[in-house]
């Protein structure tokens, strides 16, 4: 074991004139990194991120409509804890990793008031977590799971509803990290099945579909989202019908069509990456069996597409979710504006800027992570199982 | 069978005293001694995951081995960079894959190595390149590329690459593997062919008649170490070891 | 009648006719849906006239064109542009550079080297572009004050103000003219040798041994033409002048800078951000197309005696970039259309430029249509360029 660590260091050092150089360099760069980066670490107030973290969280809502956040906190905690034992099962090196975030956004967020709603998310993730456990070498494991993906499946439109019943705070007070949330599970929830048919589209042999598809992509991709945002803020109302008062809606939902349709371009040109890879046998083997257009698309060429383009396609969302921060050119909160905002106009938090955006960037960061990591899961459990 | 007694054995080139390899914890080499004498052809052969791929891929340092002794035309095998220069301009590889180069034509593959590493000048490495292609069988292709050959003309290719660096040993990794059984016998007469000129061999191979035609010793490999070594006569009468007798049986 | 419907059902099983009511069923939809935005669209000014106006609005980075606030719309908005080149031009080269280098990086044997470049890639791909341009600027508004500025032997002025770096301006004399051409003649000299020394080595051998890595036609080249600029600039007595950047005070006691190329606040910011975020994804590319070369033309390469540098050059690099280019391409078109985000550091770009327009107008869709044609005009150029030099890469062959 020592003998290998001293062969890894020796070739660090080693070999040539070359690698010594780039070793040095190397040591020097980290020393300089982390010594600034302890250094701001320890001399820096929170204050800022601390007083603020309703704000930062989710936005404007005023505190009698708290009970809302905290129930989709405790419904997705259940959700998500219960899934990473299910489907995910962490290593014990990943399992301490996610703990350590875990403890980190407690640290940063909980505040004497907070304490006792912040235990009871920290004790139902561990619950949820514990009771998977105890229960997947059981036969309730496989109801439990379907159970788990038909709340996944209902999520959106459960937050939906947490947050509207009963009177609830109008969309344009929505804000914070709620907002980035829910404005990227609807992009891609609506995208993606959309960006499925405009692929299915532009791989059609028809030659009007086929135009009308590759016209809609290229020009979403055309042009950059923010463009896209602006012409929702300024064109978009003049575009729709005037009854329903559709003309008028909120700011809120114009982002979300927005977004949905910049994802669903993006999502339609990796499908369809995944529609070229199909070897043609296994278009002529669904043909000579004789079966129809759905079942042959449906059953035959999109899993084997999809399944092909997974990474690819996790990798669009994740970069759907970091998109979601551009709202800010409609002058809606969401968590990087509030970042930006607080130290601006807050006499009390002048010049604090570096840390709120530290505690922003990482709260993007993690999601990123999280969902890069469970793609290189799918990629690698593909990898072996695959013919 | 050819009469093999008018052959000279030479010196001996290759020496491996006790090398072990592990790839993380399964143990491929566990403790191999085997000597290689000039111009003897050596057949390795033994059940897949017996360690003989790994053997001949140490003797170049293509694998590093984890213990123990590998010297090569006097030259001990180590991390020196300079050594290893040295070893690799006297072995020369032949692999399953071929591993040819697909964005260089069949002349350039060749030319490549003794242009950059010793240093030729054109023409005298095309010539040489040329004439190793009369020699493996296939000059007109020399302006093509490797996608454009068939299998076997690939891997006679190969065979031309390596020699063009004039090497005093040649590895054979299992060269006929991945061809079609029609384009085997190919190249097996090119390897034929070259061991009738005297060249160092070491084959891992399990073509039973080219060994026996072809080689002066065996090495049954099994589980990674050496079971059995000997001349084909002793192995294809009496085997010794039951494991070689199983072996030979699932084979002929 | 029944042989008209006879005839109908006929016709229609046809896969060919099927496929042509479709169409027409689809087209007729469509139809529907343009008829009804062109409708909602002519309620609304779509002309351009509104360009030829003033302006109204000044542009604190102006290159190229002189533009003041009387300018009309159209000056303003190809300043726009212009900047928007400038700003992408640079991060395409740099992010190239930056990428290639943590993609080998990534794959060394070296661990310092490779844990680097692999945090490099984790932590800044997976933080928003947004966040990392405001990040830049916050660190560029902490440099020091201008009376403060740090200024390394009067060669650098750094403040947070922007970096003021050394650049060259022509003298009177009409010797720079000259210098200019013979800088060309010297790099048509340089290009000339190298090519002359790589057929020579190739038809003699490398005989000759320069620090044992042979007369490197290259390397001479370079040398050569470094030799002659340096010799015709003393000789042409400097036709350029060094412009150093400097700091002082005017009579009023305020700290001016003058002189330099200057670098600003906002442009650093847009830059490093750009740079270093399209670099991790274009580490991947690198990465992934290097790995993706079976690991046996390596191991050839290796069992012939070529060293790890004539691998790398000989036999790797020129398969392996046969698969970096198109999702390079790619990343390229991303960055140029990220640097419209510069609008949440008011370096004005085209975007910011069009935003300060349609509020100033009202009138946005003629506008978007705009805005739309330029980034799709530049995305065009660059995938057609690259085109180009993808044709060349893929022509199997050195």
């Amino acid at each position: 074991m020592l003998d290998q660590k001293l062969k890894w260091i020796f070739n660090t050092f080693s070999g040539s004139v070359f690698n010594t150089v780039i070793s040095t360099f190397c040591i020097v760069l980290l020393f300089f990194l982390i010594n600034n980066l302890l250094g701001f670490i320890s001399n820096s107030e929170w204050a800022v991120v601390t007083e603020n973290r309703r704000l930062l969280l989710i936005g404007r809502m005023p505190q009698e409509e708290e009970w809302r956040a905290w129930s989709i906190l405790w419904i997705s905690s259940f959700l998500i804890f219960s899934s990473l034992k299910s489907f995910v099962s962490p290593s014990k090196k990943e399992l301490a990793f996610i703990s350590l975030i875990v403890m980190i956004l407690c640290l940063i967020f909980t505040t004497e008031s907070s304490i006792f709603k912040v235990s009871i998310t920290l004790l139902i993730s561990a619950f949820s977590y514990f009771l998977t456990k105890y229960i997947s070498n059981t036969p309730i494991i496989h109801k439990f799971n379907k159970f788990l993906i038909i709340l996944w499946i209902f999520l959106v439109p459960l937050i939906f509803c947490l947050l509207l019943i009963a009177d609830g705070p109008k969309p344009t007070l929505w804000g914070g990290f709620l907002l980035n949330i829910i404005l990227a599970s609807v992009a891609i929830g609506i995208g993606f099945p959309l960006g499925l048919l405009f692929a299915l589209g532009r791989a059609s042999s028809l030659p009007a579909i086929k135009i009308a598809c590759t016209v809609y992509i290229e020009t979403i991709r055309g042009a950059p989202l923010v463009a896209w945002l602006l012409l929702a803020w300024f064109v978009l109302p003049k575009f729709l019908p005037e009854f329903w008062g559709l003309n008028d809606i909120s700011v809120v939902v114009r982002a979300m069509i927005i977004l949905s349709a910049f994802t669903s371009a993006y999502t339609a040109e990796v499908i369809r990456g995944g529609l070229q890879s199909i070897p043609k046998g296994q278009i002529e083997a669904a043909d000579s069996l004789n079966l129809n257009v759905i079942t042959k698309t449906s059953i035959i060429i999109l899993p084997q597409a999809i399944r092909v383009v997974i990474p690819a396609l996790i990798s669009t969302f994740i970069g759907v979710f970091k998109d979601t921060s551009l709202v800010f050119i409609l002058a809606l909160t969401d968590l990087l504006q509030v970042g930006r905002i607080i130290p601006e106009q807050d006499p009390e938090f002048f010049g604090k800027a570096l840390e709120a955006l530290c505690v922003v960037a990482f709260m993007f960061w993690i999601v990123s992570i999280a969902l890069s990591n469970l793609s290189s899961r799918v990629e690698k459990s593909m990898g072996i199982g695959t013919r | 069978m050819k009469n093999k007694s008018k052959k000279q054995i030479g010196n001996e080139i290759i020496s491996t005293d006790n090398i072990t390899k592990s790839f993380g914890k399964f143990q491929a080499l566990k403790g191999i001694t085997s000597k290689i004498y000039e111009q003897e052809v050596v057949v390795v052969f033994g059940p897949s995951g017996s360690g003989k791929s790994t053997y001949i891929r140490t003797l170049n340092r293509l694998e590093p081995h984890d213990s123990g002794k590998i010297i090569v035309d006097g030259v001990e095998i180590t991390d020196d960079v300079r050594n290893l220069q040295h070893v690799r301009s006297n072995v020369g590889m032949v692999f399953q894959q071929f591993n040819l180069f697909p964005h260089l034509s069949v002349l350039r593959n060749i030319t490549l190595a003794p242009q950059k590493v010793k240093g030729l000048k054109r023409s005298d490495a095309d010539e040489i390149a040329m004439n190793l292609l009369k020699r493996v069988g296939i000059p007109e292709q020399a302006s093509k590329f490797p996608s454009q050959l068939s299998g076997g003309q690939q891997q006679r290719l190969a065979i031309a690459r390596a020699l063009a660096m004039q090497p005093k040993i040649m590895l054979f990794d299992e060269p006929t593997s991945a061809l079609d059984p029609e384009m085997i016998k190919e190249v097996l007469d090119v390897m034929t062919e070259l061991a009738e000129s005297g060249m160092t061999m070491i084959c891992v191979t399990h073509e039973m008649g080219f060994a026996r035609e072809v080689a002066d010793r065996f090495l049954f490999f099994d589980e990674g170490l050496i079971v059995e070594e000997g001349t084909p006569d002793h192995f294809f009468n009496n085997p010794k070891e039951d494991r070689t007798k199983l072996f030979l049986s699932q084979i002929l | 009648m029944n042989l008209f419907i006879d005839k109908l059902s006929k016709w229609s099983r046809s896969q060919r006719n099927r496929n042509l009511i479709y169409q027409i069923i689809f087209l007729v939809f469509i139809g529907f849906f343009v008829n009804y935005l062109i409708a909602k669209a002519s309620l609304l000014e779509l002309t351009l006239n509104h360009f030829n106006s003033r302006a109204g609005f000044g542009i604190s980075h102006t290159f190229l064109i002189d533009y003041s606030s009387n300018n009309d719309r159209w000056s303003a908005y190809f300043t726009g542009v212009i900047n928007t080149i400038r700003v992408c031009l640079v991060a395409i080269v740099l992010a190239t550079l930056i990428g290639t280098l943590m993609g080998v990086a990534r794959l060394s044997k070296n661990i310092l080297f490779s844990t680097i470049a692999f945090l490099y890639v984790e932590i800044l791909r997976n933080t928003p572009l947004l966040i990392q341009i405001i990040f830049w600027q916050i660190i560029f508004l902490k440099l020091p004050r201008i009376s403060e500025a740090l200024t390394l032997g009067s060669t650098v002025v750094i403040s947070n103000r922007g970096i003021l770096l050394p650049s060259a301006r022509a003298a009177e004399s009409n010797s720079s003219n000259i210098f200019l051409y013979i800088i060309l003649l010297a790099i048509i000299l340089a290009f000339g040798i190298s090519y002359y020394l790589n057929k020579k080595e190739d038809i003699n051998g490398m005989k000759l041994k320069l620090f044992n890595i042979g007369l490197n036609g290259n390397l001479t080249g370079t040398l050569i033409f470094f030799i002659i600029s340096v010799f015709t600039y003393y000789i042409l007595q400097k036709p350029y002048i060094i412009d150093l950047p400097s700091l002082y005070q005017n009579s009023k006691g305020t700290f001016l800078q003058s002189g330099g190329f200057e670098f600003s606040p906002e442009f650093g910011a847009i830059l490093f951000s750009l740079v270093i975020y399209t670099g991790t994804f274009i580490t991947e590319i690198v990465r992934g197309s290097i790995q993706s070369l079976p690991k046996g033309q390596t191991e050839a390469a290796l069992s012939l005696g070529l060293s790890n540098y004539q691998t790398m050059t000989n036999i790797i690099l020129p398969q392996a970039l046969r698969s970096i280019i198109p999702p390079l391409t790619n990343q390229f078109l991303n960055l140029t259309k990220n640097s419209s985000l510069a609008v949440v550091i008011a370096y004005p770009e085209l975007f910011m430029v069009s935003r300060t327009i349609m509020n100033n107008s009202g009138r946005a869709l003629p506008v978007f249509f705009l805005i739309l044609f330029t980034y799709l005009s530049l995305s065009l150029f660059i995938s057609v360029f690259m085109n180009l030099i993808n044709r060349r890469v893929t022509r199997i062959g050195t």
